[in-house]
C-alpha cells in the first residue's frame, strides 16, 4: 500500500480520536438553568407560570434561542429576553402575513400557537427538528395568550 | 373529499416522476467530482442531471433495475423532474421526561428544470409541497452551466457557505444560519475552471425579514483534488438587527472506502442584547461504504454558543445506517446523542430514528 495512503489514512484515525475525545458537552459550572453566567441577568427557569417573564426564562430561552437569536434568527425572529415581546406580540407573521405571531386574547389565531402544535399552514413545526413542547407546557403559553399577553403579570 | 383526492393523484404523480435527488456531500468527496457533475444547480443539492441519476441507480444502490425502469428525470430535451419524499419515526428521550414518539411525513419537494436554451438558459424550482401547504425554496434563472464553466442566477436559492448537508439541524448548518432550510432572493455568480471552484452572492440575508432590514454578501473558494477537497466560505451580513460575519472552513477527502468531511464555522454577530457575540461550530463526519447500497456515517459535531461563557460547549453525535436497495429507495436508521449542560435536560437527550425516503 502506498505510504502516502497509510499517512492519510492514519491522520484521519489520530484526527477522529481526539475529535471524539474531544467533543463532551460543557459542565454547565457558573451557569444558571438556561447556560448563561450565574448572576448575570440571564435569567434561570423555573416552573412555568402564565407569564410573559415565566414563558421566556422557561420556554423561549432554553429551547428557542439556540437558532433564533442573533441577526441571523430565521425569519428576523429574535426569541431572546431583549427582543421577543416586541417581535412577537401584535406582529405579523413572515410566513402567513395575515395572522400576528401572537395575537392577544386569540391563542388559536396565533401563528405562534400553531407553528408549536404543528397545523400552521406553512413550513415546519417548531421547535425545528424537535422534540416539540408538550401539551402543558403549550397550554400554558395559549393561557398567557388568552389573558392578554401582557408583558408584565 | 375531492381536495383530497386531487392532491393524492397530484403526490403520486410526482412520485411516478420523480428522480433521485438530495444532497450527499460526501459522494462528491468520495469520487473527487464536483457537484456540478451530479446536480444541475451548480452548488450541489437537489434535482440531479442524467448522470447523477445514472450513478444512484448504478453505482449507489445495492441492486440495479433493469434498463427499462432506469430512468433520469429528463423528459424530452427541455424539462427534468425530481422529487423527494421523506417519512419517517422518531424517539426522542429527554432526562426525567416522558418518551416522545413522531411519526409521519418529514417533507415532499418536487423539482424542476427547464432549459429555455438549452445549457444557456434554464429556470429552475424547488416547491416544497410538505408539511404545510405549498413553499417555494428555490425558484431561479439560470444563465450559463457549469458546462461551459461559469454561470449567474437571480431568484430565491440556497446560498453557498459550507457542506450543503442534508440534516439543516447539524450545528454548523443552525449556527450560520445557511443551508438548506434558509434559502435567500438575490444573484449569485460562479466560476468553475481547473482545480477551482468559486461562487459570489449578493442577497438580502435569511434573517431580515419583516421589520428587520440589509443585505448579505456571501461566497466561497473550493480546491478540487482527486483526493479531497479544501474550501472556504464568508458570509457578512449588514442588518439592522446588528452586522454578522461568518467564516467556514470545510473541506474532505476520501480513503479508499473512507470518505471524510469537516468543517469548522466561526461567526461573530452583533445582533445580541448584550453586544458582540461570538460562536463557533464543527462538524466531522467519516462515511463508510461497507459494501455496494450499505453506507455506514458517523458524525461528531462541537458548538460554543457564546466564546465569552466557559463550560456552555455541546456536543452531537450521530450514527446513521443508510441502505439504498435500488436508486429510487433508501432507508435509514440513526441514532443520535445529544450532550450539553446538565440545567439543560433537552440537550442531553437522545434520538432513535428510521427514515424512508421514497424518491419514485
Amino acid at each position: 500500500m502506498d505510504f502516502r495512503v497509510i499517512a492519510r489514512r492514519l491522520a484521519a484515525l489520530g484526527l477522529t480520536s481526539i475529535l471524539m475525545a474531544a467533543c463532551g458537552g460543557g459542565s454547565g459550572e457558573g451557569l444558571d438553568n438556561n447556560g448563561q453566567p450565574s448572576g448575570g441577568g440571564g435569567g434561570g427557569g423555573s416552573t412555568l407560570t402564565a407569564t410573559f417573564s415565566s414563558i421566556q426564562a422557561n420556554v423561549f430561552t432554553p429551547r428557542c434561542t439556540g437558532c433564533h437569536a442573533g441577526s441571523g434568527a430565521p425569519a428576523g425572529l429574535r426569541l431572546d429576553a431583549a427582543n421577543s415581546y416586541a417581535l412577537l406580540v401584535g406582529v405579523a407573521s413572515g410566513e402567513v402575513p395575515s395572522l400576528q405571531r401572537i395575537n392577544p386574547g386569540r391563542p388559536d389565531d396565533s401563528y405562534l400557537i400553531q407553528k408549536l402544535e404543528g397545523r400552521a399552514a406553512v413550513g415546519a413545526r417548531m421547535p425545528f427538528g424537535g422534540p416539540f413542547l408538550d401539551d402543558a407546557t403549550v397550554a400554558v403559553i395559549k393561557q398567557w395568550i388568552a389573558a392578554g399577553a401582557a408583558a408584565q403579570p | 373529499m375531492m381536495k383530497k383526492i386531487l392532491a393524492s393523484a397530484w403526490m403520486l404523480l410526482a412520485c411516478v416522476l420523480a428522480a433521485p435527488a438530495h444532497a450527499e456531500p460526501y459522494l462528491a468527496v468520495a469520487n473527487g467530482l464536483p457537484c456540478s457533475s451530479c446536480h444541475v444547480n451548480p452548488t450541489g443539492g437537489g434535482l440531479r442531471n442524467a448522470a447523477g441519476a445514472l450513478y444512484a441507480q448504478n453505482a449507489l444502490a445495492a441492486w440495479r433495475l433493469p434498463d427499462a425502469l432506469q430512468w433520469t428525470g429528463g423528459i424530452g430535451d427541455y424539462l427534468r423532474l425530481g422529487g423527494d419524499l421523506r417519512s419517517g419515526e422518531t424517539r426522542t428521550r429527554v432526562p426525567d421526561q416522558p418518551t416522545q414518539t413522531t411519526s409521519g411525513m418529514e417533507q415532499f419537494r418536487l423539482y424542476a428544470d427547464v432549459q429555455l436554451l438549452p445549457g444557456l438558459f434554464g429556470a429552475y424550482l424547488d416547491q416544497q409541497l410538505r408539511p404545510g401547504r405549498a413553499q417555494r425554496q428555490e425558484a431561479y434563472l439560470r444563465l450559463g452551466g457549469a458546462a461551459r464553466g461559469w454561470y449567474a442566477k437571480a431568484g430565491q436559492f440556497y446560498l453557498p457557505f459550507g457542506w450543503r448537508l442534508q440534516d439543516s439541524t447539524a450545528f454548523v448548518r443552525g449556527q450560520s444560519g445557511i443551508g438548506m432550510a434558509t434559502p435567500d432572493k438575490g444573484v449569485e455568480v460562479g466560476f468553475e475552471r481547473g482545480d477551482w471552484s468559486l461562487q459570489l452572492a449578493r442577497s438580502k440575508g435569511p434573517g431580515n425579514v419583516g421589520p428587520v432590514s440589509g443585505h448579505q454578501l456571501t461566497g466561497q473558494a473550493v480546491w478540487m483534488q482527486p483526493w479531497g477537497r479544501l474550501g472556504l466560505g464568508y458570509a457578512a451580513t449588514s442588518s439592522t438587527a446588528g452586522d454578522r460575519d461568518a467564516i467556514a472552513l470545510f473541506g474532505g477527502f476520501n480513503t479508499g472506502p473512507l470518505a471524510w468531511l469537516g468543517e469548522v464555522d466561526l461567526i461573530s454577530d452583533g445582533g445580541f442584547s448584550e453586544g458582540r457575540r461570538r460562536l463557533a461550530s464543527t462538524l466531522a463526519e467519516v462515511n463508510w461504504k461497507v459494501v455496494q447500497g450499505h453506507n455506514l456515517k458517523l458524525t461528531l459535531e462541537w458548538l460554543d454558543p457564546n466564546r465569552r461563557v466557559a463550560n456552555d460547549h455541546r456536543a452531537r453525535h450521530s450514527l446513521v445506517y443508510e441502505f439504498t436497495p435500488i436508486g429510487y429507495l433508501q432507508l435509514r436508521l440513526g441514532l443520535r446523542n445529544y450532550d450539553g449542560i446538565p440545567q439543560i435536560a433537552v440537550d442531553n437527550r437522545r434520538e432513535l430514528f428510521l427514515q424512508l425516503h421514497a424518491l419514485m
